[in-house]
């Protein structure tokens, strides 16, 4: 084997590793390698994209709002689409920002039967409080309220809700 | 059966499972879970309060000097406008000196007033409390 001449070679190197990597097929398997890592590199980029998509996707998927069924063993609501939601809004205004309003949380409760409460329910949606998550309407009454003298009030204008 | 044909069924039944599918995922969910009673009592007589038990606990929150306000929405937590009409019957009329709060007879040789459950209720709640039983009890004025 005909060793190529590197005069410009500083210091001891390897001449065994030089001849060989300079030879036919150790330029074949540096090519080789090269085309590994990229594979592998591609790889890996497919991999955590999909890993993080997926996490998201399935974030997303644990937080959807999953709106309440109406009882039909109960009588049917007493409002209307177009009130509950004027309703929902009349709750959210009350309760978001600083302080929570229970007057206004229980005039506008006041009178709702179960199936119409589900409507109110499913007409506030999950909306964003100012710190955590998106919570539902009960669960904004839960966490607006959490006093037993407050959750009393609101078990007596809609007894079973909380 | 030919190829072409094939591929229609696979196709039909696709169409069709798929279909089936939506429907169930989309249509209104409706529950038929818990007790025979709307448990918020709006607009249903269903659920049953033994009016007098109510008249009593009333009566024992508001019977001396201060009143517990927690214990009287407690109590009244179950009873509907329809039913409050009984609990009012059976509170029927009690002794109440209106300026001390309480059943305390100042002058002995003059019996205290008799009055009724809406007049108690009036006088021994602030009216931000009275006005959330009104919310519930149209018949309280």
């Amino acid at each position: 084997m005909a060793v190529k001449e590197n005069t410009q070679q500083k210091g001891l190197s390897n001449p065994a590793a030089l001849a060989l990597a300079s030879s036919p097929a150790g330029q074949q398997a540096i090519g080789g390698a090269i085309d590994t890592t990229l594979k592998v590199a591609k790889i890996t980029a497919i991999v955590a994209v999909l890993s993080i998509g997926g996490y998201i996707a399935y974030r997303m998927y644990k937080n959807r709002f999953v709106s309440m069924a109406t009882n039909s063993k109960y009588p049917k609501s007493n409002i209307t689409k177009d009130q509950a939601k004027a309703k929902a809004e009349a709750l959210y205004q009350a309760m978001h920002g600083w302080g929570a309003n229970l007057d206004t949380v229980l005039e506008t409760l006041a009178g709702l039967n179960y199936n119409g409460y589900v409507e109110v329910f499913n007409a506030f949606g999950k909306r964003s409080p100012a710190i955590g998550s998106d919570m539902t309407l009960t669960e904004w009454l839960n966490n607006q309220f959490t006093s037993s003298y407050d959750r009393t009030q609101i078990n007596f204008i809609l007894p079973g809700i909380l | 059966m030919d190829a072409k044909t094939k591929k229609i069924i696979i196709a039909t039944t696709g169409v069709i499972a798929a279909g089936t599918i939506l429907y169930f995922v989309l249509r209104k969910k409706t529950d038929n879970s818990g007790g025979e009673c709307d448990p918020t009592g709006n607009g249903q007589n269903c659920i049953q309060v033994n009016p007098s038990v109510v008249a009593d606990s009333l009566y024992n929150a508001m019977k001396e000097s201060g009143t517990d306000e927690e214990a009287i929405l407690l109590a009244l937590k179950n009873v509907n406008a329809i039913m409050f009409d009984q609990v009012i019957k059976k509170f029927g009329k009690q002794s109440y000196n209106k300026y001390l709060g309480n059943q305390i007879n100042l002058t002995p040789w003059n019996p205290l007033p008799l009055e009724p459950l809406p007049v108690w209720l009036k006088s021994e709640l602030t009216t931000s409390e009275y006005n959330k039983l009104k919310l519930k009890y149209p018949q309280l004025t």
